[in-house]
């Protein structure tokens, strides 16, 4: 039944919301619901289940995330561009932070990229910070964790640590992503 | 571009796509320090702070408008240098060659730590690019097709309004004749109206068709009245982008202390 519903339902549903339709406590619809995650994952079929924000949506499998994506062109959505995404990483793992604050590790001036990445609603304010002058602290979004396909801020993979950077193996890292 | 320097070469990138000029003096010193592919904590101050310079120079004379920041960076490194060069009491030598300070090493390791995030990210937003969902347009809930509005949306929707509204009453003679429209009524008629029926469009709050601008502000104004005593909410449909009122709270009346 659960099934039924999600595969109904264009839109990612909340598990409070799935309780209330089928009439049952939410503790029985997240067992099922789990079920049917771990069910289409071993399946590795065409779509699977997947929690994104802390609602559930079939969605295609991501190993056919390349040719669907030169299939559907048009739906596709955009890409960011790299400094976006060094200022969005910054601002992921060290929110809520200062504009300053990000100037200060990227070494330029980051209004205008802070300001696209709020245009694009994947960033907002989410508060001022206690010092003199009271600077904006920014914070991601619910749609960044969409857009990423996470449920939650710590799906984030980890921080790349940099300790002992030599020239040598700065390529593996960039290569292999260390984990 | 490309320098002779005591032997070795080095060379900076000018693409923007990925750690050329503009990604900043951080990058810029990365590019050099992976050009003496010695280990950061090897890297000789003054050779760094004397390629800098250089490449400031160099930028210059091809005409490349480069920010304040790598004035600040350049700055920065020429006064380390020169606090390095400072008799040091635990030094005695004569041709001793400092390393980047920490502080330095600090700033640049967090640098290409997110650097190197930020392409993790990338591969999981080009991964993602390419994920679908279902798009089909039954909705489970009548109620879950309703945004909540931003204030935006709303004041787009008043100006809408006010645009077709008639042209008499302008807003100076509220000053001087009398209101014939006060917002406390139109808050009453607003929930008289949302008790007979469950929700109204924005636009049938409004007594004509034609509304002068004093109704119109009086209703704006006992709507939002409304809103923030939490008796009404307005929210936006998601697929017809119309404006309801939806009764929440107890209806609204004047007697009752708000």
């Amino acid at each position: 039944m659960i099934e039924a519903l999600l595969f109904l339902s264009g839109e990612p549903l909340k598990l409070a919301s799935i309780a209330k339709s089928i009439e049952c406590e939410k503790q029985e619809a997240r067992e099922i619901l789990d079920e049917l995650i771990l069910d289409y994952q071993e399946k590795d079929g065409g779509f699977v289940l997947r929690e994104i924000a802390g609602a559930y949506q079939f969605s295609t499998n991501e190993k056919y995330s390349e040719i669907l994506a030169k299939l559907f062109k048009e739906k596709k959505r955009e890409q960011l561009s790299r400094s976006s995404l060094d200022t969005l990483a910054i601002i992921a793992y060290k929110q809520p932070i200062t504009l300053s604050e990000i100037d200060d590790i990227r070494g330029v001036s980051s209004r205008a990229m802070v300001t696209s990445l709020i245009s694009k609603k994947l960033v907002k304010p989410v508060g001022n910070k206690e010092v003199p002058g009271r600077p904006a602290l920014y914070g991601t979004t619910k749609e960044f964790l969409i857009h990423f396909g996470l449920n939650k801020l710590t799906d984030l993979p980890a921080p790349v640590e940099v300790k002992e950077l030599k020239f040598e193996n700065l390529d593996d890292l960039i290569e292999n992503g260390q984990e | 571009m490309e320098r002779e320097n005591g032997g070795n070469s080095f060379v900076v990138q000018w693409n923007n796509s990925d750690g050329g000029i503009t990604e900043g003096p951080l990058s810029l010193l990365w590019s050099l320090i992976e050009s003496y592919k010695v280990d950061i904590f090897e890297v000789s101050l003054s050779q760094i702070t004397h390629d800098f310079l250089n490449f400031i120079k160099i930028s210059e004379s091809i005409h490349i408008d480069i920010g304040a920041e790598y004035a600040l960076m350049a700055a920065n490194l020429v006064y380390l240098k020169s606090k390095a060069l400072l008799p040091d009491p635990g030094f005695e030598e004569e041709d001793y060659d400092p390393p980047l300070p920490p502080e330095l090493v600090e700033k640049l390791l967090e640098h290409k730590k997110f650097q190197l995030t930020a392409q993790k990210m990338s591969e999981i937003d080009k991964t993602q690019a390419g994920v679908f969902q279902r798009e089909t347009n039954q909705v489970i809930d009548e109620s879950e097709s309703w945004l909540d509005l931003s204030l935006l949306d709303l004041i787009s929707a008043f100006n809408e309004i006010l645009e077709k509204g008639g042209e008499e009453g302008e807003i100076p003679a509220l000053l001087t004749a009398p209101h014939r429209y006060s917002v406390e009524d139109k808050m009453v008629s607003i929930s008289e109206l949302l008790v007979k029926r469950s929700d109204i469009s924005f636009e049938e709050l409004f007594s004509t068709v034609k509304p002068e601008k004093a109704e119109i502000v009086a209703v704006f104004l006992a709507m939002l009245e409304l809103c923030k005593q939490r008796i009404v909410s307005i929210r936006q449909h998601k697929t017809f982008g119309e404006i309801r009122i939806f009764l929440v709270g107890e209806p609204w009346n004047a007697t009752k202390p708000a």
